[in-house]
C-alpha cells in the first residue's frame, strides 16, 4: 500500500512497514542539545547580570529566564504533540491574527525601545510579536510551498515573497532589520528547497540587494543602526559608541583564552564593559568565561543541533514538514552566524539575540515552538 | 494567502505531497554544505581570537580593569640657617563627593553649598577641578573650618556620599617672607610636562614654579605612591589591587636667616615708602616701583638676605589659586611681583661702577692712587660738557677722594685716557667687570636669573648689525668709555651682580657662586648633601689697588665729604666700619635708579650689601638708608632714625 518515495532516507524506510513505539520516535539527540543549550543560556545569563544590578549575586534576570526555559519546554511539547499537518485548518487564523498583532505593536498600543517599536508591555513582561511571526510565517510558507505539488514556478514564488512582505513590511515600520532579515532568510530558504526556479531566486537575491540600497537610502534606517554598520565596517574608529562595543565584546572573548576565566570570573563581565550583554552580546560571557572549550562546546551544540533539524528536514514524511524544518534551520542558523559572528567582528551588529541563550522570553518561547515542531516533524515521519 | 483548498485533508497525503520534488534533495544538501560552512567560519574566528589574538585581547581587558592612581608626596621643608621653617606642610580640611552621587542626587549640591556658605556653581566647579583624579572623590571646598567640619559631622547623615578629607598643603608660617628666594608651586603645565617627562609627572600635579622649590624641586617633591586598582566600565573603583605609600620629599636648609632677611625686606618696604613722599626729578613723586636688597656673605658667597619689591604671598597659590588672581600677577603692565628683580632685573650701576673703573685705571697704571684731578664740576669731551651730578665741583681730588665725593670729572677722565691708550688697553675697564662677574649670569640656583651686559666695541658692533633699527650706532668712541666708566651707556647688570662684584672685592678678587641652599636633609634629618662654596671667577687685586680703593669707599660712608656720610650717620663705624659706593643712574624717560652697594666689616668683612630702587631718585638719599639697615641688623647697631636733607649721587 506505501510506496517508497524516492527521497526518503534507509531509516526512514526501515520504519515504513512497523512504526516503532513513540519513545523512540522522539529526537533525544535534539531534544537534548535543545535542553543543554538552554541550561547554559541561563548559566551565562546569571554570570552577565549578577553584578551591578544593585548587589552581588543578583539573580532577577536568570529566574526568569528560567520562567521562559520552563514556559518554552512546555510550548515545545505543545507543539510536537499534535500532528503538524492538523494545523493546517488554524494557519489563517494564526497569520492573520499575526499580522493584527504585528500592527498593533507599531499602533500607540506598543511601547518602544531601544530605537524599535517592537514590544507590548503586558505588566512586567514585554511580548514581541515579530519573535512569534517568524514561527507563524514558517509554517505558513511551508504550507504554501508544499501545497504546490507540481513545484513552484514563477508566480508561485511572487505569492510567498507576497506573503512574506506583509509581515515585513510591517516589522520594518517599527523598524526592526535585524528581525527582516531572519523573515528573509527563512522564504528565501523554504522557496530554495521548496524547489523554486533558479531564476526566481536570483531575482529576490537581486531585489534584495536593490531594496537593501535604498532602505540605507531612504533614511528608514536609525542613526545608530547605521552606526553600527560603520563600526563592523572599521572597527578601528574607536569614537563611535558601536565600535566600542564592538572592540570591548571583542576583548572578552579574546581575553578568555583556551580556558576561560572561570564562571563568574570574567573582569569584562563583572566589570559590565560589554553592553547588551545577557540579550545580543551573550556570547561574550561565554567566550570571556569558558574561553575556546566553553564557547567551541557551545558551538558544537548549536551544530548538533542543526545536523539534527537538517535531517529531520531530510527524512520528513511529507514536503510540508521538509519545508518547516528547512524554514526553522534557516532561522536558526542565521540567527547563530549573525549574533555569534557579531560579537566575533565578522558580521556587522544588529538586534538579533542568540536562540535558547540570549534573556528575552519572546525569542526563546520562539525558538522552543519551532524546535517543537521539528520534534513534530520527526516524531511523525515513520 | 491561505486558501481553502490547503486545508483539504487529501492534499497532505504523504504521496501525493512527495511527489514532483526534482531538486529538493540537492538544494538541501547544498543549504547543508552552506551551514557547515558557517560554523567552520564561526569555529575558525573563534579560534583567532581566542587563540591567536589572546595576548593581546587579554592585555587588553587587564588595561581595561586597572587603573593606576598616584597619590603625592608631601613636599619637603624649606628652613632657614638656622632650622626656622620657611615653607612646610599643613593639613587641611577638605569637604569631598562622591563623584557617582554628585551625578545623581540633583539636590545634593543646593543642599552642599548652602550649609557650606558657598554657591552651587563655585561648588561644582571646584568638584570638576581636572587636577584631581577622576578615581578619587571630588574636592568641593578646602581649607574649611574646623567648626563647620564638626557640624558637618554631626549631620553627616544628611549628606550620603559626602566625606571630610585631609588634604597637605604648602604653610608658610612665617608668611611671605623671602617669597621670592623660596618661590612657589603650582600645577605643572604642558611645557614643564614635556621638560620633566623622565621624572613621571602628571597632570595636575603640583610643581616648584620658582626659587627653591623650582631649583630644588628634585628633593622636594619626594615619590608619589601609587594604587591599582580595579574599575567597571564606568570607571568606578571596585577594589584595591596594590599600593605604594608615597615617600615624603626631603628638608632643604637655606643659607638665609629669617631675621636678617626680614630686615631686609622691612628696611626695603620702608626705604620704598620713604621714597614714595619725595618730589621726583623729573615729574612728580617718585614711584619707586620696585627694589630689591641682596646681601652675601664675601667669604663663602652664602646668601644671607635677598629681598625684592613688590612681593607676593607664596599663601596665595597653596590649594590653588583662581584664575583672574594669578593674571594679576603675571599681568605685563602690572607691577609683576613674581619677578624676583635681585636676579632677573638689570640696572645701570651709575656711580657703583667705578670701582670698576678705578681697578682698571690702577691695575693697567693709566693713573695711580695719587693721581690728582682738579675738578671743576664739568669734563669736556670733544667740545661736549659732561658735567657732575648737579652740577658740583669738588676741586683736586685724588682716587680715593674721588670715590668719596663721587666725582663723575674724575672718572670720565679716566675712561678717556683708557680709551685713548686703547691700543693695549681698549677692553680694561670689561676686563675688571667681567672679572668680578659683572654681565653674566651668577649661576644662582634660583630660575629668572639674567646676565645683563657688560657693553665693549665688539658687542656693539654685533648688536647693530643683527638690529639695526634698535642699535642705530655700530662704532665705539670715546664717549662710550666715559660712560662706561661712570656706569651708564649700554652697561646693565643685576642686584645680586652688583653685591658678588663688591663682594669679590671684598675678598681681594674672588668672587663666589651665591651659595643659597646649605644642605638637604631627608624627613628624619640625616643630612644627605651639603653644599661649598664655589668660586665664580677670580680677579686679582693686588693691596696697592685694593687699599687705596677702599679707603676711598670707606670714606663714601664714614667721611663728611662722602656721598653716604649722612645716611650712616650715628652708625658706629668704629666697630663695624663699612666700604661703600652710592650711585644714582639715569634711566631714559624715568626718575632715577637709586643704588647703595657696600660691606662690611671693613678688614674682615662678613657680609656685602646691594640696594637697588627703580625710580628711586638719589642713591645717598633712597638707597644708602635701607643698606643701612641691613648692616645694622647683621652688627646688631641700633638703627637711628635718619634725616635727609637733600642726596646726592
Amino acid at each position: 500500500m506505501v510506496t517508497t518515495p524516492y527521497m526518503v532516507g534507509p531509516r526512514a524506510l526501515a520504519r515504513v512497514t512497523e512504526s516503532p513505539p513513540w519513545w523512540r520516535r522522539i529526537d533525544v539527540v535534539l531534544l537534548g542539545s535543545t535542553l543543554a543549550i538552554a541550561l547554559a543560556g541561563l548559566l551565562m545569563v546569571l554570570s552577565a547580570t549578577r553584578s551591578g544590578y544593585g548587589h552581588e549575586g543578583y539573580t532577577g534576570f536568570a529566574v526568569r529566564q528560567a520562567i521562559w526555559v520552563f514556559l518554552g519546554i512546555i510550548l515545545m511539547t505543545v507543539c510536537a504533540a499534535v500532528d503538524y499537518r492538523k494545523l493546517l485548518p488554524a494557519l489563517p487564523w494564526l497569520f492573520g491574527g499575526t499580522i493584527a498583532l504585528l500592527l498593533f505593536v507599531i499602533s500607540p498600543l506598543g511601547s518602544e525601545s531601544k530605537g524599535a517599536q517592537a514590544w507590548f508591555q503586558l505588566g512586567g513582561f514585554q511580548l514581541q510579536p515579530s519573535e512569534f511571526a517568524k514561527v507563524v510565517l514558517i509554517t505558513v510558507l511551508a504550507a504554501f510551498c508544499a501545497r504546490q505539488t507540481r513545484g513552484l514556478d514563477s508566480r508561485h514564488v511572487a505569492v510567498v515573497c507576497g506573503i512574506a512582505g506583509l509581515p515585513v513590511t510591517l516589522i520594518l515600520l517599527q523598524p526592526d532589520l535585524g528581525t527582516v532579515l531572519v523573515f528573509a532568510v527563512v522564504t528565501f530558504m523554504v522557496l530554495l528547497v521548496a524547489g523554486a526556479p533558479a531564476r526566481s531566486l536570483a531575482a529576490i537575491v537581486g531585489i534584495a540587494i536593490v531594496s537593501a540600497a535604498l532602505v540605507i537610502q531612504l533614511g528608514v534606517l536609525k542613526q545608530y543602526q547605521l552606526d553600527r554598520l560603520g563600526a563592523f565596517l572599521d572597527p578601528a574608529s574607536n569614537t563611535q559608541r558601536a565600535a566600542y562595543n564592538l572592540n570591548q565584546s571583542k576583548i572578552a572573548i579574546g581575553s578568555g583564552g583556551v580556558a576561560g576565566k572561570g564562571l563568574f570570573l570574567g573582569t569584562q563581565t563583572n566589570l559590565r564593559y560589554v553592553p547588551e550583554q545577557h540579550t545580543d552580546f551573550i556570547f561574550t560571557v561565554v567566550g570571556e568565561e569558558l574561553g575556546l572549550l566553553g564557547s567551541a562546546t557551545l558551538l558544537t551544540l548549536f551544530a548538533v543541533l542543526m545536523w539534527r533539524i537538517w535531517m529531520t528536514a531530510r527524512d520528513a514524511a511529507d514536503r510540508f514538514g521538509t519545508f518547516i524544518c528547512a524554514g526553522v534551520l534557516a532561522m536558526f542558523v542565521f540567527q547563530i552566524f549573525e549574533n555569534v559572528g557579531m560579537t566575533m567582528g565578522i558580521m556587522p551588529i544588529t538586534g538579533i539575540p542568540l536562540p535558547l541563550v540570549s534573556y528575552g522570553g519572546s525569542a526563546m518561547l520562539s525558538c522552543f515552538a519551532a524546535l517543537g515542531l521539528v520534534l513534530n516533524v520527526r516524531y511523525r515521519n515513520a | 494567502m491561505v486558501n481553502k483548498r490547503m486545508v483539504n485533508k487529501r492534499m497532505v497525503n504523504k504521496r501525493m505531497v512527495n511527489s514532483g520534488m526534482v531538486n529538493n534533495g540537492t538544494r538541501l544538501l547544498t543549504s547543508g554544505i552552506v551551514v557547515v560552512s558557517l560554523f567552520l567560519a564561526l569555529f575558525a574566528r573563534l579560534f583567532y581570537l581566542q587563540v591567536i589574538e589572546e595576548p593581546i585581547l587579554a592585555a587588553a581587558a587587564q588595561a581595561n580593569q586597572v587603573r593606576t592612581v598616584y597619590e603625592e608626596a608631601p613636599r619637603g621643608r624649606i628652613l632657614d640657617r638656622n632650622g626656622v621653617v620657611l615653607v612646610g606642610n599643613r593639613e587641611s580640611d577638605a569637604i569631598t563627593v562622591d563623584r557617582d552621587v554628585l551625578t545623581k542626587d540633583k539636590t545634593l549640591p543646593d543642599r552642599l553649598a548652602a550649609f557650606l556658605g558657598t554657591d552651587k556653581q563655585s561648588l561644582l566647579g571646584r568638584a570638576n577641578d581636572s587636577r584631581v583624579s577622576i578615581y578619587k572623590p571630588a574636592i568641593v571646598a578646602t581649607g574649611v573650618d574646623k567648626g563647620v567640619v564638626a557640624t558637618f559631622r554631626e549631620r553627616q547623615n544628611e549628606f550620603q556620599g559626602v566625606s571630610v578629607q585631609t588634604l597637605v598643603e604648602r604653610w608658610y608660617p612665617n608668611g611671605p617672607l623671602g617669597a621670592h628666594v623660596l618661590g612657589y608651586v603650582g600645577e605643572i603645565n604642558d611645557g614643564e610636562m614635556r621638560r620633566e617627562s623622565q621624572v613621571s609627572y602628571r597632570l595636575g600635579d603640583e610643581i616648584g614654579k620658582s626659587g627653591v622649590e623650582a631649583s630644588y624641586e628634585k628633593d622636594l617633591r619626594g615619590r608619589p605612591g601609587a594604587s591599582r586598582i580595579e574599575v567597571d566600565s564606568s570607571g568606578r573603583p571596585v577594589r584595591v589591587l596594590e599600593h605604594t605609600a608615597p615617600i615624603p620629599g626631603n628638608d632643604v636648609y637655606l643659607s638665609i636667616g629669617a631675621n636678617v632677611q626680614r630686615a631686609a625686606e622691612e628696611a626695603l618696604q620702608e626705604g620704598i615708602n620713604a621714597v614714595r613722599s619725595r618730589p621726583g626729578v623729573n615729574a612728580g613723586d617718585l614711584q619707586a616701583s620696585g627694589g630689591s636688597v641682596v646681601a652675601v656673605d664675601p667669604r663663602n658667597g652664602n646668601l644671607i638676605a635677598m629681598a625684592s619689591y613688590p612681593a607676593f604671598d607664596p599663601a596665595s597659590f597653596a590649594g590653588g589659586i583662581s584664575a583672574a588672581d594669578y593674571q594679576k600677577l603675571v599681568d605685563p603692565n602690572g607691577p609683576l611681583p613674581l619677578n624676583n628683580r635681585a636676579i632677573g632685573g638689570t640696572y645701570a650701576p651709575g656711580s657703583t661702577f667705578k670701582l670698576v673703573t678705578a681697578i682698571a685705571g690702577l691695575k693697567t697704571g693709566v693713573i695711580g692712587s695719587g693721581t690728582i684731578v682738579n675738578d671743576g664740576g664739568a669734563y669736556f669731551l670733544g667740545g661736549k660738557r659732561l658735567q657732575n651730578a648737579q652740577n658740583r665741583a669738588y676741586g683736586p681730588v685724588d682716587m680715593p677722594e674721588a670715590l668719596t665725593v663721587s666725582s663723575d670729572v674724575y672718572f670720565y677722565g679716566l675712561g678717556d685716557k683708557l680709551w685713548a691708550a686703547r691700543k693695549s688697553k681698549a677692553d680694561a675697564i670689561q676686563q675688571v667687570a667681567r672679572g668680578f662677574g659683572l654681565g653674566s649670569t651668577q649661576q644662582a640656583p634660583l630660575s629668572g636669573e639674567v646676565s645683563g651686559r657688560i657693553p665693549d666695541p665688539a658687542s656693539r658692533k654685533k648688536l647693530h648689525e643683527d638690529r639695526p633699527d634698535v642699535y642705530p650706532e655700530g662704532n665705539w668712541y670715546a664717549g662710550d668709555n666715559v660712560n662706561l666708566a661712570i656706569g651708564q651707556g649700554d652697561t646693565l647688570v643685576t642686584p645680586l651682580q652688583l653685591v658678588d662684584a663688591y663682594a669679590g672685592f671684598a675678598a681681594h678678587g674672588v668672587v663666589h657662586v651665591p651659595r643659597i641652599v646649605v644642605k638637604v636633609t631627608d624627613p628624619s634629618g640625616r643630612v644627605l648633601r651639603e653644599t661649598g662654596p664655589k668660586q665664580l671667577s677670580t680677579y686679582e687685586v693686588p693691596n696697592d689697588v685694593h687699599d687705596p680703593i677702599e679707603k676711598g669707599l670707606r670714606g663714601a660712608v664714614g667721611d663728611s665729604r662722602g656721598t653716604a656720610y649722612a645716611a650712616f650717620k650715628g652708625f658706629d663705624l668704629k666697630s663695624f666700619p663699612i666700604a661703600g659706593k652710592t650711585g644714582t643712574a639715569q634711566v631714559n624717560g624715568k626718575d632715577d635708579t637709586a643704588l647703595f652697594a657696600g660691606y662690611g666689616p671693613v678688614g674682615n668683612p662678613e657680609i656685602a650689601v646691594s640696594v637697588v630702587i627703580e625710580q628711586g631718585g638719589f642713591g645717598s638719599q633712597s638707597a644708602a638708608p635701607v643698606a643701612r639697615k641691613v648692616f645694622s641688623a647683621v652688627s646688631g647697631q641700633p638703627d637711628a632714625a635718619v634725616k635727609l636733607e637733600s642726596g646726592v649721587d
